[in-house]
This record gives structure tokens, C-alpha cells and sequence, in this order.
């Protein structure tokens, strides 16, 4: 399925959002029109979904856990390593972009 | 803490807290009408709601809320079972009954409405621009003509949109528009 609207399909401005016939589930062959702006729109070339199976939430202690194979544990913690590095151009990265608390 | 159950950031303030021996209350509205259960009374001669939260492992007592941290909570969750319509009906009712407690009598980070008023990008805009930042030349419109005049102004534009698109796989990021395209028909 094709759900980016394309040049061809865009919907004139200004018309009443009541009578607009984009539907973003519909494949771009059979569309007829969607909004100016998500005639952009791009598809993600590739993602990764995030695997939930190993982790789980704790409603006693109220934090994400983890197994680590033999227990659950925090999913993160304070001590955990956060921003160790910068995709900054302008200079150093600032101490906040590059404080890793370990 | 008003916030979704899988979110770290939220993690890292519970455990925060935790160190500080400060107590944590963690919900989410999606448990609103699950398990997440809730009474508020506005008595005569009182000026405040009293009342509980309660989800099947904490409670708070509205009293005891010394701070409200409002972080990405999920959408209210009605059963599946209810129509469309229902939904809507019954996530309208919980937003402006359970929604509306909370916002009248807690000290919030931030209040959620304010939260929701700093998403507005022209909210935004403004706020830069008072604040003596420059910005480029920008213009929202419904009206295909004003942008090709806009375009005749200030020459080489983008177009971005003013919130994500939220089509689950695709992105909307900030593009050159060119003159053809805003000579389209379709547009215009």
C-alpha cells in the first residue's frame, strides 16, 4: 500500500476540509487528491520497530524494567550512559551533548 | 506524574524522585477508564477539588499533589466495544472531567494547556521574534494566490508543516517549493 499522495493528487487550498475526498489509506493510483503539504511527504526508507518483549513496566515501582537474563532491572537508570557524542558541526560539542554520567 | 508507561524520560524523574525520598504517582489517561480509578468532590465552602487517584498498586490523594509533571501521557482509552461515537463521547467527558480537576488545583511542569498553546509554530514564531531572533520571512495561508505573491517577495521558499504529519512510515520534512509547484493547478 502507497500512502503518499502525489503531485498529481494534491487538493486545491482553501477548500472545505468537509468535502475533501484524500484518504490516506487509500493507494496513491486510486487517490484523487490530498492536502498541499503531504504531497512531501516521504516514506521511511527503513526503521526499526523497538522490541517490547524483554521489557516490561513495573507498576509497583513505577519504572520500565529490562531482563537481563537472569532478573528484571531498570531499563535505565540514573547512572546509565546517555549523550556520549555529538552530531554538532559548530565547534565542540557543548558539555551537555557529550556528559556521560559513567 | 502524568505520563505513558513506556517512557524513559519519565524513568529517569521517577528514579529522581526516588532518591530524594520524594513520593511518585504515575499514571497514564489511557488507564483513565481502565484501571486508573478517580473521585473529586468540590465541596460547599471549600475552594479546592478533594479526592483520590487510585490505580491498583498507588494512590494519591489530590491534596497531597505537591507537583504535576505532564509528560506525553497516551490519549484516553475507551473499550473497544463502544462506537466511534461513543468513544468520542465518553474521551470528551473524561478529558474535561478528569482533565479539567487536574488542571484547575495543581501546581504543574508545565500546565498542559500551556504545553498546548506552546505547540501553535505560530505561538512559537512570535515568541522568537519578541525576543529579537531573526527569523525568516513566513507565511500561512489557505490561499494559493497570497503564496504566489508571497513567493514573488521573497524569492526561494520551503514549505514544513506545522505539526508532524502522524501517517504511521512517512515524514514530512522541510522542502524547497519550487515555482512550479505553486503554479499548479491544484494548488491554485
Amino acid at each position: 500500500m502507497n500512502f503518499v499522495c502525489t503531485l498529481g493528487d494534491q487538493l486545491p487550498l482553501g477548500d472545505d476540509p468537509e468535502d475533501s475526498t484524500c484518504d490516506h489509506a487509500t493507494p496513491v493510483a486510486e487517490s484523487r487528491a490530498c492536502p498541499f503539504g503531504l504531497s512531501f511527504a516521504t516514506r521511511f526508507d527503513a526503521h526499526s520497530e523497538v522490541d517490547y518483549a524483554g521489557v516490561r513496566y513495573d507498576p509497583h515501582r513505577q519504572l520500565s524494567q529490562v531482563y537481563n537474563g537472569e532478573q528484571w532491572v531498570p531499563l535505565i537508570t540514573l547512572d546509565s550512559p546517555l549523550t556520549v557524542q555529538s552530531t554538532g558541526e559548530l565547534g565542540d560539542p557543548n558539555y551537555d551533548e557529550i556528559f556521560d554520567k559513567n | 506524574m502524568l505520563t505513558s508507561p513506556r517512557d524513559t524520560t519519565a524513568d529517569l524523574v521517577v528514579a529522581a524522585l526516588g532518591e530524594r525520598n520524594a513520593p511518585v504517582f504515575r499514571c497514564d489517561t489511557a488507564e483513565f477508564l481502565q484501571q486508573l480509578r478517580f473521585s473529586a468532590t468540590l465541596s460547599a465552602g471549600r475552594a479546592a477539588w478533594s479526592g483520590q487517584l487510585r490505580t491498583p498498586h498507588h494512590s494519591v490523594s489530590l491534596e497531597q499533589i505537591r507537583c504535576g509533571y505532564y509528560r506525553r501521557p497516551n490519549a484516553f482509552s475507551p473499550a473497544e466495544s463502544f462506537d466511534a461515537g461513543t468513544r468520542d463521547w465518553i474521551s470528551m467527558q473524561a478529558r474535561l472531567g478528569f482533565g479539567g480537576v487536574l488542571a484547575a488545583g495543581i501546581r504543574w511542569l508545565n500546565h498542559p494547556s500551556r504545553i498546548g498553546y506552546a505547540e501553535y509554530k505560530p505561538v512559537q514564531l512570535a515568541a522568537a521574534a519578541r525576543a529579537e531572533l531573526e527569523l525568516p520571512s513566513t507565511l500561512i495561508t489557505n490561499e494559493p494566490s497570497a503564496a504566489v505573491r508571497f513567493a514573488a517577495d521573497v524569492g526561494e521558499l520551503v514549505y514544513k508543516p506545522l505539526s508532524t504529519p502522524g501517517i504511521p512510515g512517512t515524514a514530512v520534512y522541510t522542502n524547497r517549493v519550487s515555482a512550479a509547484q505553486l503554479d499548479d493547478p491544484t494548488i491554485g
